[in-house]
């Protein structure tokens, strides 16, 4: 591994740093552990890591502690905290101290590994967002081209806009607040009926390229699109 | 009420009277043992009297008074021999028995000038003794009479010169013991409506706002020591009920370091089935204890309150759940009025409270049909489901802790529960409106002025 590969693991309950190290492992991450917020600090001024997964409740004080000082390095490390404590405040506390992420106990492991491939990313950015596939409709941001089966079908401008918004949450409600303003802008008037033929026809439309996704309205709140 | 509650008023009304007879009784008695009844039987008291029905009796003449022989003074000249009486009104002048030499000639001499009172005998200091003077006035004018030598042995209980002075003040004892009790039976009730702000004040404490107190700064004094205890009781209370709540929080706040620990075993478990099966119970686990930590978080009335709209927040609740809803068979639909349904409230509890609502419809609600959240502008939201409704057996306990529908639902026992504490937090209610299909929950909330107190 390159050098500011590894992650560092700061956390005081020796069963659980032990699990986490041997998953990290398992799944090919370079991982340290220290106990405590001294051992980190010397940790951290040695080694340039690439992200720190940082317990809050440490025999030798509050994990936020650390930020500070590894935040001051040439290239920081992303810093994920840990926390049984999953008040709103405290959350807000740990980003607000200059932590990228946190993870609330008990966190399934996928998560975890999910978290730190977001936080090592982060940085670099992707260079081309990725294709967007609900059953067997696909739908290309950056070329906004629409696939159904494999097969480009025509979509019209508006229905257009219309099922980006909804494919971009697909799985998940979008409410009608948001889309009247993200299609018609401030003009309210316009839009009351408007959209609703406007997912009508785009309903239509899906249904006819058997594209194997349905838009199911949520009534009184607003329309999703997911597999049928 | 079959047993009498002891009355303040009535113990009052008793320790009065009892105060006022003893004083009364320590009175009468410091009169009988100083009131000597040859205290005025002295020298002078028979002379006095004589005096007295001498003046009552005297009836004018042409050229003098007359003494009728049925008269008091007449009574009391028969038993006393040397008894004797000089009048004198202006040039009429009587006498009667062995007037004294010194007497007629004092009389004589000072005559005019006399008001009241004993002789003085020049060169004597003592008065002379069985001998009163004293201007009179009676039916035909001022008149000096002067009397003397009448035995006190002689004086009967009947021969006073009137009531005695303790008999008009035990007059005026009694009236004023009759007013003061009339007083104080209607004073009372006026009294004890002092005590109505402070009953008040008890009476709005609720479980949900251990903080508050009795004010001590408005109760009467009296009650003060009353109010101090029931005050420190209280804190020793809140005290108390705070050191559970947190060891509940610490309780659950503790599991979960382990419970993670136990996550991330099970995801290095080979056995797929065995890993299925273990997380399902983990993910109960984990659900269960973060319900409990949420009881003991939302619920407190201590979390920050302000104007909110229902209707939002039943709207992000149904769009956040719709998905599940969707994936388990449901049609779910919100319906809220056009305007805001403004009420006072902490958004992530209120919001809370309505998942678990549509949360408890997804698990018991028969896996089809519809469910429906509706929120009223008075301020209540309805969550229906179209499923088998909840079993009579059921319903006393449903909203007790760990209180659960059947036994392989997934659901920990909490939900409803925590949105019963998160309504009660609000000063609202949640309840289960009787229905003839399915189920009906409803959640009132009071209106925002109400709920905005000191």
């Amino acid at each position: 591994m390159a050098d500011g590969s590894r992650i560092l693991l700061v956390e005081d309950d020796p069963a659980l740093a032990r699990e986490i190290v041997r998953a990290l492992e398992r799944d090919q991450w370079p991982v340290d552990h220290v106990a405590s917020l001294g051992e980190a600090f010397e940790a951290v001024i040695q080694f340039p890591y690439r992200a720190i997964l940082l317990d809050r409740r440490l025999p030798d004080g509050d994990g936020i502690g650390l930020i500070p000082a590894a935040k001051s390095r040439v290239s920081p490390p992303s810093i994920i905290f840990l926390t049984a404590r999953d008040d709103l405040a405290d959350r807000v506390d740990g980003l607000d101290a200059g932590a990228d992420d946190y993870l609330v106990k008990p966190f399934a492991l996928q998560e975890l590994l999910a978290r730190l491939r977001a936080a090592c990313r982060r940085p670099g950015q992707a260079v081309r967002p990725a294709t967007i596939e609900v059953a067997r409709l696909s739908w290309d941001p950056a070329t906004r081209e629409v696939l159904s089966a494999g097969r480009a079908i025509a979509v019209p401008r508006r229905e257009l806009a219309l099922l980006e918004l909804l494919v971009r949450r697909a799985g998940r409600v979008v409410q009608r607040g948001h889309l009247e303003a993200e299609l018609y802008g401030l003009d309210v008037e316009v839009s009351a009926n408007a959209l609703e033929a406007l997912v009508s026809r785009l309903r239509r439309r899906l249904e006819e390229e058997d594209s194997g996704v349905e838009l199911r309205t949520v009534r009184g709140v607003g329309y999703m699109l997911q597999p049928c | 009420m079959l047993r009498r509650t002891p009355s303040l008023a009535l113990r009052a009304v008793l320790t009065f009277t009892s105060v006022y007879i003893a004083a009364i009784a320590v009175f009468l008695a410091v009169i009988i043992v100083t009131d000597d009844p040859d205290r005025d039987r002295n020298s002078h008291t028979g002379p006095r009297i004589a005096l007295s029905r001498a003046a009552e009796d005297l009836v004018p003449t042409e050229n003098g008074f007359r003494l009728p022989s049925d008269g008091g003074f007449a009574a009391l000249a028969s038993r006393n021999p040397a008894i004797w009486l000089i009048g004198q009104s202006g040039d009429r002048s009587f006498s009667f028995g062995p007037v004294p030499e010194s007497v007629a000639r004092a009389l004589e001499k000072h005559g005019p000038l006399i008001e009241s009172g004993r002789f003085y005998v020049p060169g004597v200091e003592r008065p002379l003794a069985n001998a009163v003077v004293e201007r009179r006035r009676i039916a035909s004018g001022p008149l000096l009479l002067a009397a003397g030598g009448v035995d006190p042995k002689t004086l009967g209980s009947g021969d006073s010169l009137g009531a005695s002075w303790g008999e008009g003040v035990l007059v005026i004892l009694f009236w004023i013991a009759v007013v003061g009790f009339a007083a104080m039976l209607i004073a009372l009730p006026i009294l004890s409506r002092a005590l109505r702000p402070l009953a008040a004040q008890a009476a709005s404490i609720l479980p949900q706002e251990p903080e508050r107190r009795l004010d001590e700064e408005r109760a009467p004094r009296e009650l003060l020591p009353l109010v101090r205890g029931f005050n420190a009781a209280l804190d020793r209370l809140a005290s108390e009920l705070g050191r559970r709540k947190r060891f509940i929080a610490d309780a659950a706040h503790e599991l979960r370091t382990p419970l993670a620990v136990v996550a991330l075993r099970v995801e290095a478990l080979e056995d797929e089935t065995d890993k299925q099966e273990l997380r399902r119970g983990l993910g109960r686990l984990v659900h269960l204890v973060s319900q409990m930590l949420d009881v003991e978080r939302l619920s407190l009335s201590g979390r920050e309150r302000s104007l909110v709209d229902l209707a939002a927040i039943a709207r992000d609740v149904v769009a956040d759940l719709a998905p599940t809803a969707i994936k388990s068979g449901y049609d779910l639909s919100l319906e809220a009025p056009d305007t805001p349904v403004v009420v006072t409230g902490d958004a992530h509890a209120i919001s809370r409270a309505i998942t678990n609502l549509v949360g408890n419809s997804v698990a018991h609600g028969g896996g089809t049909g519809q469910i429906r959240v509706a929120v009223g502008a008075d301020r209540t939201i309805d969550v229906t489901d179209e499923g088998p409704g909840v079993p009579a057996a059921l319903q006393p306990r449903l909203f007790e802790p760990f209180s659960r529908g059947s036994s392989n639902a997934e659901g920990c026992g909490l939900g409803l529960h925590l949105t019963r504490e998160i309504m009660r937090a609000h000063g609202g209610e949640v309840r289960l409106v009787p229905s003839r299909r399915g189920a009906t929950f409803r959640l009132r909330f009071e209106s925002p002025d109400v709920e905005s107190r000191p």
